[in-house]
């Protein structure tokens, strides 16, 4: 995987923030957007780029669409590398921000 | 004159209501089935290798969200932006990929130069030394701007690894059938 820069703007951060809560489940995009408040014009890009870097994988539910009549939805989880850096980033936000590392 | 006038804009704007009604009611309908097709040409911005995969993810995330009118809001956003700046990670990351696959392809290039360099000094300087040649140094560098050339030639007809391997075993072929035939007695010795 070829090393990518992972621009942290706002609404990466409130993703990666989102996806920290509970990092051993994947999340969808329309939960991340409906619980970031990011549009999904701006968060496919950004997960696109997130999971080229090696931050996020992603893999279908696990259902048949023609029973379950609907479209699968494709879960976002962060990996061992994006969890790490996103910690960090994190860290480094409140750090910056002047607020105490222990009140997160 | 003002009554009947009146009455006409009464009627006009009654006739206005319901038609923007009946026409709001049909769009309101059609919304889905509109969101779908903005996803469709959404998704045709995308590299064919992608489209099915964000086809079915997109039109998922428009399954779970409430009402036409949202559902009208983010397909034209998926459209609108989403589509374009996915294409453009997309393109990124296989123009990253490609430049991994050429300096791949260089380092194999000089291992592949490397292996040459040491199978022609292992039949050439046996055979120098045979013949008392006196500047093996020389020979060496030789040998260095000859394969120098050789890789050279890569670059403008665009040679991969393999056809540079097989270019190789051919000229170590054809250099070994011409020692033999100018001393064949050598060549039993040093090249089998």
């Amino acid at each position: 995987m070829p090393e990518q820069d992972v621009r942290l703007t706002q609404p990466t951060l409130k993703v990666l923030r989102f996806l920290l809560e509970k990092p051993r489940e994947g999340r969808s995009g329309a939960e991340m957007s409906k619980a970031t408040k990011v549009g999904s014009g701006t968060l496919y890009p950004m997960l696109a780029r997130l999971e080229a870097a090696g931050w996020l994988s992603s893999e279908w539910e696990a259902i048949d669409p023609r029973e379950a009549g609907r479209p699968r939805r494709r879960y976002y989880k962060l990996t061992a590398l994006g969890q790490n850096n996103a910690r960090a980033a994190l860290a480094e936000l409140q750090v910056a921000a002047g607020e105490p590392a222990w009140m997160s | 004159m003002d009554v009947m006038i009146a009455v006409l804009i009464v009627i006009v704007s009654f006739a206005a209501s319901i038609a923007g009604n009946m026409l709001a009611n049909e769009l309101y309908d059609q919304a889905p089935s509109f969101a779908r097709w903005l996803i469709d040409r959404a998704v045709m911005q995308l590299p064919d290798d992608q489209r099915d995969r964000y086809r079915e993810e997109w039109v998922a995330h428009l399954n779970e969200l409430p009402g036409s009118l949202a559902k009208l809001c983010h397909a034209l956003d998926f459209n609108l932006r989403a589509a374009r700046r996915v294409a453009i990670e997309q393109k990124r990351l296989h123009s990253n990929l490609n430049a991994s696959d050429e300096r791949a392809q260089e380092v194999t290039m000089e291992i592949i130069k490397f292996g040459i360099k040491l199978r022609v000094a292992h039949m050439v300087i046996p055979l120098a030394i045979r013949c008392q040649f006196p500047k093996i140094r020389l020979l060496w560098k030789m040998i260095d701007k000859m394969l120098d050339s050789a890789f050279k030639y890569r670059k403008k007809y665009n040679a991969t690894p393999e056809q540079m391997s097989r270019w190789w075993k051919q000229a170590e072929r054809l250099l070994k059938e011409n020692v033999r035939t100018h001393e064949p007695a050598n060549a039993t010795k040093h090249f089998r």
